[in-house]
C-alpha cells in the first residue's frame, strides 16, 4: 500500500485573505507583500515559504540538521524529495537545493547539510545559522520518490550526504509499519564521518527487516564490508534482502535507489546493467561540482533550456551566442546598464566582464555583460 | 553645444575615473543596501494601509451625515492626512522604490520582490514597458535629439532643435496637462501614440502595448476610483475624491523632479551623430551634461527617488540610489579636474528654469531658425 505521508492544508485565514477582491484592493502588490511587512511569517508566498530554523543538530564534526518551522503555505512532502533553500548572506540570497532527510509523517520538514570545503553556503549553514533564524523555502520537489505501492524489498545504496534523501525514506517507511526487506549500503570515510550513525544503527536493532551495511571506504574497521563499492558489495547486499537467486537459477534485483557521486552511481548502474535490470535503478546525482575557473581556455556549451538545444561556447557573451544561435532574447543597450536582457541562469557560472564578478549556480544574470565560464544552462 | 572640451585621450581618462568611481560602490552592495530598500518598503506599505484608514476614519465625523461626531476640523484633518500620506506612499512607491529597482539596481540581492523583473508598481505604466523605453531608450541615449523620447514626450517642444509649430503655442497648456495626468502621460509614453498619429507605426503594431497600459490603468484606477470608494458605501465620491487627490499629489511631484533632471536651461541635448562609435568616456561626458541635480536634504532626495542625484543616476543607473549622496562628492571632485560643468541648483530655479523654457519654446525661433546643435 502507498505511504500516505503528513499532508496539511492552508490554513483557514489564509484561504480567507488571499482572494482576487482583496488582491485587487493590495493591487499591485497582492495583500500578501503588505502582510509580510507586518509579520515575515504572515507571507502568502507559495514559491519562497519562509521558515524558522526551530532546532540544530550536529550529525558529525562538518554536517548539521537543521528543524524547520514553515509557514501555513508549507503542505507537505514526499521521503526522497528535495526544497530549494534560500539564505540571505550578506544582503544577497543565495539558493541551493538540499533532500529533506526526516519522517514526511513530521510536521516539520529537516534538511541535513554537509559543510563542502569550497561550499560557501553550506558552511555558512554550518556554523553560522542559529535556532530562531529566518530562511525561505520551495514546495517539495524531485522525482526521487518511492513508488505508491511499496514493494516488498528495497535496497538503498548511498555514500557521504547522499544518505539524506535515504534517511527520510527509512524514516517514513519504518513510521508506516512497512514490513518488507530493507537493506540500506552506506558508504562514509569513516565512523566519524558517518551521517546518522547512531539512528541507523538503533532502526537496525529495532526493526527486523532492515539490513545496514555501514562501509567505512578510507579506514580500517569491525564491518563486514571494506572500501569502495564492487561486486562482493552488492552481492552482499542482496542476500540480506531476499535478492539471491531464485530457483530458475536467476537473480531478480530488488527497487533500488542510489545517492552519492557520480561514480558510485555509475558503477553501480554497470552491474545492474550486467543483470539486465537497469530499470530498477533510480539514482539522484550530485550537482557535479563547479569547474575551476578558466580565464584563457574556452570551454563547456550554452544550454538554452526552453528552445531545448546547446551550442559550443565560443568565449563572446552569451547575449551574443544566444543571438548567433538564432534566438532573440530581449535586448537594450548591450552595455550592462539598461538590464532589458536580464534572463535567468538556471545552472553553471559566469563572469561579468566589466566587473570580474562571478556568479554560480541559479541567478539571474545580464546576457551582454556575462561570459560563460564552463557549462551554462539559461532559460532561453 | 555638446561639443567636446576634453580630447580623446582626456576623454579616456576621465571614462576610467567615472567608472573607478562606479566598481568601488559595486564591491560595496551588500547588507546595507539590502536593509535599506527593505526598511523604505516596509515604510511605504505601512504608510499606504494607514493612510487609507485614516481616510475611512474621517468619514463618521462629515457632519452632513448628523451623527453625534459630526465635526468639521476632524474631518478635515483626518481626510487630509489620509490624502496627503497616500500621496507620498505612492511617490515613494514609484520612485525610492520602483523606479530604482525597476532599473535594475536590487538585482543582485537574488529576491524576486526586489528585482526588476518581478516588480510592479502602483502606477498605470506596465513596469516591462517602462523598462524599455525608460532604461534602455533614454538611459543610453540620454537628450539625444530624435533617439532620446523623453525630449518633450512626443507632445511638449523642450528643446531648440526641435522643429517649431504652431500647435507647440499650447506648450504650456501641453505641459500643465501632463503635469497633472503624468500617470497617463508615463504609461502612454512607450505605447508612442505619437507615432500612430504621424503615421510611423500602424494601429496594429501600437495596440499590443496599448492594450497593456489600459489594463494596467484600469487595474489602479479600478482601486482607486472603484473598489476602496465602494467600501464607503454612500459616502463614495468623498474616497474617490481623497483617493484622487493622492494620485493627483504623486503626479504634480513626479513630473516636478523629472522635468527638473533633463530640462533645466544649462542642460546640454546631442544630434543622433555622436552615438555612433561613441567611446565610454564620451557617454559618460554626454550623460554629465545632459542631467541636472537639485539640492536638498536627505528625506528630499529619498522622496525624489533620489532623482535629485539625476547626474549620478545617468552614470550610475544600476548602483542602489541611497548611495549617490555619497558618490557626488566622488563625480564633483572629478568633474572640478577636467573641467566639465556639473550643474546643480535648488528645485526652485531648476523649476523655474525648465516652465521658463516652456514658455519661451512655445514661440517661434526669432533669429536663425532652428539651429541644430554642433
Amino acid at each position: 500500500m502507498g505511504l500516505a505521508t503528513n499532508t496539511t492544508s492552508r490554513s483557514a485565514w489564509r484561504r480567507i485573505i488571499d482572494t482576487p477582491l482583496i488582491n485587487a484592493l493590495a493591487a499591485p502588490h497582492g495583500i500578501g507583500r503588505y502582510l509580510e511587512v507586518i509579520n515575515p511569517m504572515w507571507s502568502l508566498d507559495k514559491t519562497r515559504i519562509p521558515a524558522r530554523i526551530s532546532a540544530i543538530t550536529a550529525e558529525t564534526d562538518d554536517t548539521v540538521s537543521i528543524e524547520l518551522s514553515p509557514n501555513g503555505e508549507w503542505t507537505h512532502f514526499l521521503p526522497g524529495q528535495f526544497v530549494q533553500v534560500y539564505i540571505e548572506i550578506d544582503g544577497r540570497l543565495h539558493s541551493r537545493s538540499y533532500s529533506l532527510s526526516n519522517s514526511a509523517y513530521h510536521q516539520k520538514p529537516r534538511i541535513t547539510v554537509k559543510a563542502h570545503e569550497d561550499g560557501f553556503v553550506s558552511k555558512y549553514i554550518n556554523s553560522e545559522l542559529r535556532v530562531g533564524d529566518r530562511i525561505s523555502i520551495s514546495p517539495a520537489a524531485g522525482e526521487f520518490v518511492l513508488p505508491a505501492d511499496t514493494p516488498a524489498a528495497l535496497l538503498f545504496i548511498a555514500a557521504g550526504s547522499g544518505i539524506t534523501p535515504m534517511m527520510a525514506m527509512l524514516e517514513t517507511l519504518f513510521e508506516h509499519g512497512h514490513s518488507g526487506a530493507i537493506t540500506l549500503l552506506y558508504y562514509s570515510r569513516n565512523s566519524a564521518e558517518c551521517i546518522f550513525r547512531k539512528r541507523l544503527e538503533e532502526l537496525a536493532q529495532r526493526h527486523e527487516n532492515f539490513s545496514l551495511l555501514l562501509v567505512y571506504s578510507s579506514a580500517p574497521s569491525q564491518q563486514v564490508l571494506q572500501g569502495h563499492f564492487n561486486q562482493h558489495h552488492l552481492l552482499n547486499a542482496l542476500s540480506t534482502n531476499n535478492g539471491l537467486a531464485d530457483h530458475t537459477g536467476s537473480i531478480s534485483l530488488p527497487l533500488t535507489y542510489i545517492c552519492g557521486p557520480a561514480a558510485l552511481i555509475d558503477q553501480v548502474s554497470a552491474e545492474f546493467e550486467l543483470f539486465s535490470q537497469g530499470d530498477k535503478l533510480h539514482s539522484e546525482r550530485f550537482k557535479p561540482a563547479n569547474r575551476a575557473l578558466n580565464t584563457d581556455g574556452i570551454s563547456g556549451s550554452i544550454a538554452f533550456r526552453q528552445s531545448q538545444f546547446a551550442v559550443e561556447n565560443d568565449g563572446s557573451t552569451l547575449l551574443e551566442q544566444a543571438e548567433s544561435a538564432g534566438l532573440s532574447p530581449q535586448s537594450g543597450c548591450r552595455m550592462g546598464i539598461c538590464h532589458t536582457c536580464t534572463c535567468l541562469k538556471t545552472s553553471g557560472t559566469v563572469r561579468n566582464i566589466n566587473s570580474g564578478e562571478i556568479s554560480r549556480g541559479e541567478e539571474h544574470i545580464r546576457l551582454c555583460i556575462s561570459q560563460a565560464v564552463g557549462d551554462v544552462t539559461l532559460s532561453l | 553645444m555638446g561639443k567636446i572640451a576634453l580630447n580623446a585621450e582626456q576623454l579616456a581618462n576621465f571614462g576610467e575615473e567615472i567608472d573607478a568611481i562606479k566598481q568601488t560602490a559595486l564591491l560595496q552592495r551588500g547588507t546595507r543596501d539590502a536593509r535599506y530598500i527593505k526598511r523604505v518598503v516596509a515604510f511605504q506599505r505601512a504608510l499606504a494601509i494607514a493612510s487609507r484608514m485614516s481616510i475611512y476614519a474621517a468619514l463618521p465625523f462629515l457632519p452632513s451625515l448628523g451623527l453625534s461626531l459630526a465635526s468639521w476640523p476632524l474631518f478635515w484633518t483626518l481626510i487630509c492626512a489620509g490624502s496627503i500620506g497616500l500621496g507620498i506612499a505612492k511617490i515613494l512607491d514609484n520612485m525610492e522604490i520602483g523606479h530604482n529597482i525597476i532599473h535594475g539596481q536590487y538585482d543582485w540581492m537574488g529576491d524576486p520582490r526586489f528585482h526588476s523583473k518581478h516588480y510592479d508598481w502602483d502606477t498605470n505604466c506596465p513596469s516591462e514597458q517602462w523598462a524599455h523605453s525608460h532604461n534602455y531608450e533614454h538611459h543610453t541615449y540620454t537628450n539625444v535629439l530624435g533617439k532620446d523620447r523623453d525630449i518633450g514626450y512626443g507632445i511638449l517642444r523642450m528643446d531648440k532643435a526641435q522643429h517649431w509649430h504652431p500647435a507647440y503655442l499650447a506648450n504650456p497648456i501641453f505641459a500643465t496637462l501632463l503635469m497633472l495626468f503624468f500617470d497617463m502621460g508615463v504609461a502612454l509614453h512607450d505605447v508612442e501614440m505619437d507615432s500612430l498619429r504621424t503615421g510611423k507605426r500602424s494601429f496594429k503594431e501600437t495596440w499590443p502595448k496599448l492594450k497593456q497600459s489600459l489594463r494596467k490603468t484600469a487595474r489602479i484606477w479600478g482601486k482607486d476610483f472603484i473598489l476602496f470608494p465602494a467600501l464607503a458605501g454612500p459616502l463614495f465620491p468623498v474616497v474617490m475624491a481623497a483617493n484622487a487627490v493622492a494620485n493627483l499629489i504623486r503626479n504634480i511631484w513626479s513630473f516636478t523632479i523629472i522635468f527638473c533632471g533633463h530640462f533645466p536651461a544649462e542642460v546640454h541635448t546631442f544630434p543622433a551623430s555622436v552615438c555612433e562609435n561613441e567611446t565610454k568616456g564620451h557617454w559618460y561626458y554626454r550623460q554629465l551634461l545632459g542631467s541636472a541635480n537639485i539640492e536638498g536634504g536627505k528625506i528630499f532626495h529619498i522622496m525624489s527617488g533620489n532623482l535629485s542625484h539625476q547626474i549620478e543616476h545617468h552614470l550610475f543607473p544600476d548602483v542602489p540610489a541611497h548611495r549617490y549622496a555619497e558618490l557626488s562628492v566622488a563625480v564633483r571632485e572629478v568633474c572640478g579636474r577636467y573641467g566639465i560643468p556639473y550643474n546643480t541648483g535648488p528645485l526652485w530655479s531648476q523649476y523655474a528654469s525648465v516652465w521658463a523654457k516652456i514658455f519661451t519654446l512655445a514661440l517661434p525661433p526669432r533669429h536663425t531658425g532652428n539651429i541644430l546643435p554642433a
